[in-house]
């Protein structure tokens, strides 16, 4: 189920408050836990049960864990299998198309393997349950004992499929005690609504777009629409991922859940380093913490510093998906990571910021464009024809892109920095009249946007002579 | 101090504000829902709504149930029409001038965007025409290829707005079909007129007055005897037609334009039609469903919509017999060929699952035409696979 969806906002959505606020305290776990079974099970009715599997095997080996610890290496051999088993789960299922066709392409094979569906965000829990497994390990949290609130812990529905990756020490102490009030609701609510016209208005019209250019054929692209069509898709994937997180905190603040930010207005970043302290946090901080600093951070020679960052690096560009593509566009950012932080760190600082900031919004443009090709040979040639090799720098159907999505393209322009919504609050917030009718107002209208847009979507005229 | 506790004092009371809102929305909207019964059918969109699935354990397993019930509840959604009006009217707002491939044109006009070739179909398509003429050397085949509104009426788009080049997709469906089909140049007959009415502002189709031109080009190519023919008067039938286009876009939604007949003029002779419907079993005196003017699609009018096969007898003092292979909008110019016809059986490929070749052999097929408008034809799957039919078997 998406949030993003009319069963979502008006039948599972209002069930689960009501039943989360009627039952007493004690319940109110189980009910939350009940819900995100179902909310899973609604999409993924058949890989429901390998997360609840998964489930099950992290809550026996942490225990384990914790049973051996101070017993030197009995908890480290079991802190090593349940890693290898998570990421053999994780591996057969996401990697192994992209393994074995990468395997019969280089040797003179041909393994046979049957495709399989990639089980909603399991790169998200699987990375939440590691946290726990590792946190456990390494003292930094006890062991949980209450299977229904670990379980609760790895399905929450806010964070299941998209993130924020919520650290087990982050929501410990959440899980047991936690505090639900109007104002809470209210501020959640806000946030959902906030995420969902990202989504639904800006997301959603920009991927429109984004796929108006590449169904043109290369004949058709100017460099102008090519420039177009990269803008939108990175709106687009900004826009539905903060879309997506921001619905997430939304929601788990209505169930008095306080997660940690995911995006902070990346694309004002003024170089690739601080891009990345801004954009999707929890990854970044997850990769941080448990494989960039275990392998020895920056406090090493430069060697292996070089090692460690392209090694997070191609993990990172790994865990986006199973392709080469993906490979490529994590190796991208490590290695302007390293000529940032070794030879270009002192000259970025005495240049302009307004220079910078073009250069740091070229440079991730350019990455999306390996994100969004279906194949390194496409990304190749999206990119020549940005960089003049389309049919003319001006074309009319780039100025028509260009001027029929002139309100999209300021909107979400504007939605990218902090300025809007810095400037609302402070407006808001401010002593005056009728402030809480203004804000309902504006809240109000975004959120029938949304509503109106959702319905459209299915709409969807029969046109007898067609099929 | 005291300032920054009343700020945040502010702020909680917004924020509860908010929370009653949100609330209060969700509220309404289910509650509306709850009391809002379900439709079988909707107009606006021409096709049935889901209904309610029921519950099985094969459909929750194999997660059919859950698309069903989604599919269900935003088609059945409440004011589901208003809805769709709000978000059309935002993105018109916004700067959108097309929505769902059509663009919202220059006076009211509605233009279906140009569709891209499927190059690899089209391809077999034409092979199919050829090698089907090419089986009946003695009797002509005339290919009627009609240009859509937005190709003729290039001037009424939305400003900057572009297609693909119709002209050139033609240029090369003529070539590919090569001298032995005979091309009749609709195309360049209807932009001598491309002023005037000749395509609905609200649907995808032509109007009986385009048709009428299109014949008169058609009459010169199959060396119909057209001084011989009636005169034709033109009767509107309706003044409330808003199409399918409308529809699709969700503009003009309001916008009612007339449908036109051309019947021929008082005292001219003119042949008896009987209509039957092969498939259907069914006859009638008319080539006009005067029922269908009370549903949505008012175009239906002619013909009574598409069928199968329709074999067309007519009282005209001549032994000629067309086949019509066609889509949608040789309906409304049939009418203007009865005169000249003893009989026209019109097939349309896309329902059609007969053996068109025994239809040649056994009705003394005197001329073939091919009647298509672009759209339908560069995007056409069928039509091979009914010209093929006996190869197959």
């Amino acid at each position: 189920m998406l949030f993003s969806s009319i069963v979502f906002l008006f039948t599972f959505l209002p069930i689960i408050l009501i039943l989360y606020y009627i039952v007493p305290r004690p319940f109110k776990n189980p009910v939350l836990l009940a819900g995100s079974l179902i909310f899973y099970a609604w999409g993924e009715p058949f890989y429901i049960f390998l997360m609840i599997l998964s489930i099950l095997f992290n809550y026996i080996s942490g225990l384990d864990i914790a049973r051996h610890l101070g017993h030197g290496h009995k908890a480290r051999r079991s802190l090593i299998f349940n890693i290898v088993v998570n990421l053999c789960i994780l591996g057969f299922f996401k990697y192994e198309g992209f393994v074995l066709d990468s395997i019969n392409a280089v040797l003179p094979v041909d393994i046979p393997y049957r495709e399989l569906a990639l089980p909603i965000g399991i790169s998200f829990y699987t990375f939440q349950t590691l946290s726990y497994i590792i946190d456990v390990y390494r003292g930094n949290v006890r062991a949980q004992r209450n299977l229904s609130d670990f379980a609760l812990y790895v399905s929450m529905f806010p964070q299941l499929i998209a993130g924020p990756i919520v650290k087990y020490a982050d929501i410990q102490r959440q899980l047991r005690i936690r505090q639900e009030s109007w104002a809470r609701f209210g501020d959640g609510a806000l946030f959902f609504i906030r995420g969902l016209s990202k989504k639904v208005l800006i997301a959603n019209t920009s991927g429109m777009v984004f796929m108006k250019v590449t169904e043109l054929g290369a004949a058709q692209t100017s460099t102008l629409t090519a420039w177009i069509g990269c803008a939108a898709y990175t709106f687009q994937i900004y826009f539905d991922f903060s879309g997506y997180s921001d619905m997430a905190v939304g929601l788990g603040e209505m169930f008095g859940f306080q997660f940690l930010k995911n995006f902070d207005y990346p694309y004002i970043s003024k170089s690739i380093t601080e891009f990345w302290r801004r954009w999707h946090i929890s990854l970044s901080s997850w990769f941080r913490e448990y494989v960039y600093i275990p392998l020895g951070g920056n406090r090493v020679s430069v060697m292996k510093h070089v090692r460690n960052i392209l090694v997070v690096w191609l993990l990172t560009g790994l865990w986006h998906g199973a392709s080469w593509n993906f490979v490529m566009w994590g190796l991208y950012y490590g290695i302007l990571l390293i000529i940032e932080k070794y030879v270009l760190g002192r000259v970025l600082d005495r240049i302009p910021g307004i220079l910078r900031h073009a250069y740091c919004i070229v440079l991730v443009m350019i990455g999306w464009v390996f994100f969004f090709s279906p194949t390194l040979g496409n990304a190749v040639q999206y990119l020549k024809l940005m960089f003049g090799g389309g049919s003319g720098i001006v074309d009319k159907e780039g100025l028509y892109l260009l001027v029929t999505n002139l309100v999209l393209w300021a909107a979400a322009l504007v939605g990218s920095t902090p300025a809007v919504h810095t400037l609302y609050e402070r407006i808001i917030y401010r002593d005056g009249k009728n402030r809480a009718a203004i804000n309902c107002a504006v809240y109000g209208v975004l959120f029938l946007l949304c509503i109106a847009y959702l319905v459209t979507e299915t709409y969807n005229p029969f046109l007898y002579f067609r099929f | 101090m005291k300032r920054k506790s009343d700020r945040r004092k502010r702020k909680v009371q917004i924020k509860k504000t908010a929370a009653l809102l949100f609330l209060g929305m969700l509220a309404a909207v289910c509650l509306v829902n709850l009391i809002h019964s379900d439709k079988e059918f909707s107009d606006r969109e021409n096709r049935m709504l889901e209904q309610k699935p029921s519950l099985t354990v094969t459909g929750v397993t194999s997660g059919r149930y859950m698309k069903q019930y989604e599919s269900y509840k935003s088609d059945q959604f409440a004011a589901r029409n208003l809805w769709v009006t709000l978000k059309t009217n935002t993105d018109l707002l916004m700067g959108k001038r097309d929505s769902n491939g059509v663009f919202k044109g220059k006076d009211s006009y509605l233009l279906e965007d140009i569709a891209k070739p499927d190059e690899d179909q089209m391809k077999e398509n034409i092979e199919a025409i050829k090698a089907f003429e090419e089986s009946y050397v003695d009797i002509p085949v005339y290919f009627a290829l009609v240009p859509n509104a937005a190709n003729v009426m290039s001037g009424k788009l939305p400003g900057l707005a572009e297609t693909e080049d119709q002209g050139r997709q033609f240029e090369s469906i003529r070539k590919e079909l090569g001298d032995e089909v005979s091309w009749v140049d609709v195309q360049t007959t209807l932009k001598k007129h491309k002023d005037e009415n000749i395509y609905y502002r609200t649907d995808h189709h032509w109007t009986t007055l385009g048709a009428s031109y299109a014949y008169e080009e058609l009459a010169k190519a199959m060396g119909l005897d057209t001084a011989d023919g009636p005169k034709w008067e033109r009767y509107a039938v309706s003044n409330d037609f808003n199409g399918t286009l409308s529809a699709t876009s969700g503009y003009e939604q309001g916008y009612r334009e007339p449908i036109y007949i051309y019947a021929p003029e008082k005292g001219e002779k003119s042949p008896d039609v009987t209509v039957s419907y092969v498939d259907e079993q069914r006859k009638s005196a008319s080539l006009y469903d005067s029922s269908k003017l009370k549903e949505k699609d008012q175009y239906a009018l002619f013909l009574g919509g598409n069928y199968s096969m329709i074999d067309i007898k007519t009282t005209a003092d001549t032994s000629n017999r067309l086949l019509l292979v066609k889509d949608s909008y040789a309906n409304c110019l049939v009418p203007f060929l009865t005169p000249f016809f003893r009989e026209i059986i019109i097939i349309d490929p896309r329902y059609y699952y007969g053996d068109i070749h025994q239809v040649m052999d056994e009705n003394n097929i005197t001329s073939v035409l091919f009647l298509y408008n672009g759209n339908t034809f560069v995007e056409d799957n069928s039509i091979s696979g009914v010209l093929k039919n006996n190869e197959t078997e």
